[in-house]
């Protein structure tokens, strides 16, 4: 792997400070920062405020192994089975935050392919979830009244059957 | 289990919210992956969520199996009812656009809530059938109409298109299967017959960008003339693909095109690709395209 070794590296900063060095051509996944390449505006680090280092780190991992490029045919179809299985055992964070603070990221650098693999994480594990269970899960404090939520249920009842 | 219902004050030390942190756009891709009765049950987590039109997403494909998927295929089955009621929630949440994508054989009954939406912008549907309810006022906003395979009952395509008074791009396709009956000349006939009648069609689309027309019949006198019609009408007009033109016309000899400018086609490469393109797909033997233009000598293809 040394054909990308002339690759111009562009630095990336955490809001906690933390500098991260990532090529070019990788880091062009995200829509945000080629925006600012192509603005001229990547001639020092880019601060990237809300983005931890943490979730950066994931972050970098991600693109780097969306941007290798199979040899032949063959190989590409391996890589997309490797690609699939990658995709999978990323989105099994430890901690729930993580899989948030990544939807965010996705969001906010705009890597499309990452948002919608995070956003379709996040679906799935709320997907069957009772209304307390999601509540809980996304820290959400229930402000309705008793008459105003049985208004809601009633006037979708059809989804709470 | 007992639900918890809080004041409307948030205590100071809370975790913060997720659902709220995140920008809308987020929201709607996480709960367009859900399951129809998840995403609507989101509605009740907070009023926060409820207000803020959180399940913005509209777009549908009943597939085959009854299924009905905002963005994405998902694993329950829901029934026409569901669609309704979907539809009906959506209402409330003025959404601007609307797609109906229905795989199953028969027809689908457009919801009727839909012609409350007063502020749909974009309306696609396949394979429906569409009578309004009395009143209806017409979509106010709407700016592209894309109907493929739709039945009108008890109203017209004309009297629809004659109600929405923004319109930019029109799209009729028919659909060539006998098993509903053929709207297409239908649709066009009545398109004339409106403009003819009380309501000028041709003037209440002054806006109108792109027009595209499939199937057109060119051995159908009415046809045509009413596709003429409809042409001068648009002083806009920017597109126009008749897709099927040369493609149903077996006893054509000769076609003119007066192109404006060379630059319709992309220069002059163009005009040759367009013609190569036509010829590909002409029902007649012998049929030339002859383009005549006033700014290039007369150039025959044949």
């Amino acid at each position: 792997m040394s054909s990308s070794s002339s690759s111009k590296m562009i630095e990336l900063r955490s809001s906690d400070g933390e500098t991260f060095h990532v090529e070019e051509t990788v880091v062009l996944q995200s829509e945000t920062i080629k925006q600012m390449i192509d603005d001229d505006c990547a001639n020092a680090a880019i601060p990237l405020p809300n983005v931890t280092s943490m979730t950066l780190a994931k972050v970098i991992e991600y693109i780097k192994k969306h941007a290798e490029k199979p040899k032949d045919d063959d190989d590409k179809k391996v890589a997309e089975e490797d690609l699939k299985k990658f995709d999978a055992e990323f989105v099994k964070v430890d901690q729930e935050s993580m899989l948030f603070d990544l939807v965010r990221a996705a969001n906010y650098l705009n890597i499309k392919s990452l948002l919608d693999l995070t956003c379709q994480a996040v679906a799935d594990s709320i997907k069957d979830l009772s209304v307390e269970e999601v509540r809980k899960k996304f820290n959400i404090q229930n402000d309705f009244t008793p008459e105003e939520e049985a208004k809601v249920r009633k006037e979708n009842a059809w989804a709470f059957d | 289990m007992e639900l918890a219902h809080g004041s409307r004050k948030v205590p100071k030390f809370a975790p913060e919210d997720i659902i709220s942190s995140m920008p809308e756009e987020v929201i709607s891709n996480i709960l367009g992956r859900l399951p129809l009765q998840d995403a609507v049950r989101t509605s009740i987590l907070s009023s926060c969520g409820s207000r803020s039109g959180l399940c913005s997403t509209n777009c549908f494909d009943v597939k085959r199996n009854n299924k009905v998927c905002p963005y994405m295929p998902f694993d329950s089955i829901v029934d026409f009812q569901d669609v309704n009621n979907w539809v009906e929630y959506l209402s409330r949440k003025g959404i601007k656009e609307f797609t109906l994508k229905n795989m199953n054989e028969t027809p689908l009954e457009l919801p009727s809530h839909l012609f409350s939406c007063r502020e749909l912008k974009h309306l696609k549907l396949y394979n429906c059938y569409v009578c309004p309810k009395s009143g209806f006022q017409g979509f106010q906003s709407l700016l592209c109409l894309d109907l493929s395979e739709v039945v009108f009952e008890g109203y017209t395509c004309g009297e629809l298109i004659s109600r929405c008074p923004s319109l930019e791009i029109l799209k009729l396709r028919s659909n060539t299967g006998g098993k509903i009956k053929r709207v297409e000349l239908a649709k066009l006939g009545n398109l004339k017959l409106s403009a003819d009648a009380e309501m000028n069609i041709l003037t209440a689309l002054p806006y109108l960008k792109t027009l595209r027309l499939y199937e057109i019949d060119f051995s159908n006198e009415i046809m045509v003339s009413c596709v003429i019609d409809l042409l001068r009408g648009f002083s806009h007009l920017e597109t126009l693909l008749i897709k099927s033109l040369l493609a149903c016309s077996p006893l054509l000899k000769k076609m003119v095109i007066s192109p404006k400018s060379s630059e319709m086609f992309g220069g002059d490469d163009g005009e040759r690709k367009f013609v190569a393109e036509l010829m590909l797909h002409r029902a007649s033997p012998v049929a030339k395209i002859v383009f005549e233009s006033s700014y290039d000598a007369t150039t025959s293809h044949d």
